[in-house]
């Protein structure tokens, strides 16, 4: 765990240097809230319905650039090379890179749920029932992302294709679980999808993320 | 026994040859200057000695670990890396970078000054690695090594980008790295100045 810290630390470190986060991705995704929220129209009860889904299909967006981004900072200059020499436990890499990756879409579901309270008029009581439901989304998207932004390298063409489809049950659960908090509905099962995803992806992170590393 | 040694080592890229043959020994605490023209297969060969290419065919052994096994892997612990390029992340400065590796190493960070002092980068502990020159960042790799004190050390065209007071630090890591019993395998088109015995191996088309 001391190393999972360690390289989530470097991680948070990185990106807070960059500022790209806070500057440049935070920013797209609240847009891209905004366009949603024009193409909807000043419909109140419309928005409220649709807003879980457009909230999760931005937040995928965005995290498919934070992951990218994720992987990037490993993989330039041939930093890749000198840290596989650094003989690292690959579950630990795993581990601290999705908590780092969770950290991030954290601050950008921050942006997004302050955004979309104003637009499709979600009230602060409801935000605050569905954080669990949205905190186990997010550790599902960052548990599966770390794992394809591997696979793919970060390729910011790829990574979309091979991504998006692993991402949509963590998607619709996400859409499914906030609706069921905000407007009634089934619930557990939708939160037992995400728990089972976040902890499947997990478990093959920690297991495989070494190897997938070096393919 | 020899600390690694190779014997019509092979390895392939996909259906790319990178080394079609190559039979070497490498001896604890020599130097070993691997020459050839570009393409020649010697960032392969350093690859290989680290433990980050399998041999598709031949045999290889690295500190006794099997190179043709799942287990070179574990070589990589035992392995001083500088690569072509400046390997570090751009956003952490040069104590962060070091700091980092040597913490997620276990290492002993009492050596990280010492080391900045020999490679003449205290002054730039605090910059962050992405404004240092080509030459800055390669002293940087200098240090990480001295903090390693690894057992082998694989080091790509290291005198890349120094300048000349660059090239006479390197020259003293270097023979401090033979003193200490660490076997040392570099590329470079340029003349060792070092004054430690070399021993050369030449390839040419992936073999010796």
């Amino acid at each position: 765990m001391r190393l999972a810290l360690l390289i989530a630390r470097k991680d948070l470190r990185i990106e807070w240097r960059s500022r790209v986060l806070v500057w440049q991705v935070a920013p797209f995704s609240v847009m891209a809230l905004v366009i949603a929220g024009l193409a909807v129209g000043p419909d109140v009860a419309m928005g409220r319905r649709l807003a879980p889904g457009l909230l999760y299909l931005v937040t995928t967006f965005v995290a498919l650039q934070v992951i990218a981004r994720s992987h990037a900072a490993e993989s330039s200059n041939g930093t890749a090379t000198s840290v596989i020499t650094l003989g690292l436990d690959g579950g630990a890499v795993y581990l601290g890179k999705v908590i780092a990756l969770f950290t991030h879409l954290v601050i950008v579901m921050c942006a997004l749920l302050v955004t979309g309270s104003v637009l499709f008029h979600i009230h602060a009581r409801e935000v605050l029932v569905a954080t669990p439901t949205l905190t186990l989304s997010l550790a599902a998207i960052a548990s599966s992302g770390v794992l394809y932004g591997a696979l793919t390298k970060g390729s910011g063409s790829l990574l979309p294709v091979i991504a998006l489809p692993a991402l949509a049950p963590v998607l619709i659960a996400g859409e499914r679980s906030m609706t069921a908090v905000i407007h009634g509905g089934p619930l557990a099962r939708w939160v037992t999808l995400l728990g089972v995803m976040t902890a499947a992806y997990g478990a093959v992170g920690v297991l495989l993320y070494g190897a997938v590393e070096e393919t | 026994m020899p600390l690694a040694s190779l014997h019509d080592a092979v390895v392939t890229a996909g259906q790319f040859p990178l080394l079609t043959g190559v039979t070497a020994t490498f001896e604890s605490g020599q130097v070993y200057v691997v020459t050839g023209p570009n393409g020649a297969g010697k960032t392969s060969l350093l690859r290989v000695l680290a433990g980050l290419e399998p041999l598709v065919r031949g045999e290889g052994h690295v500190l006794g670990y099997d190179l043709t096994t799942p287990q070179r892997r574990s070589v990589r612990r035992h392995v001083g890396w500088l690569g072509h390029e400046g390997s570090f992340y751009d956003e952490l400065t040069v104590a962060e970078n070091l700091e980092f590796a040597v913490r997620a190493t276990n290492g002993d960070r009492t050596r990280l000054s010492d080391a900045l002092d020999i490679v003449g980068l205290s002054a730039r502990r605090d910059v962050r690695a992405k404004n240092l020159s080509a030459g800055q960042r390669r002293r940087m790799g200098l240090a990480w090594l001295l903090i390693r004190r690894a057992e082998l050390w694989l080091l790509d065209e290291p005198y890349a980008s120094l300048d000349d007071d660059g090239r006479a630090t390197f020259d003293e890591v270097l023979s401090a790295a033979t003193s200490a019993g660490s076997t040392v395998v570099l590329t470079s088109h340029d003349p060792i100045t070092a004054s430690v015995p070399l021993s050369f191996l030449s390839l040419r088309g992936g073999a010796t």
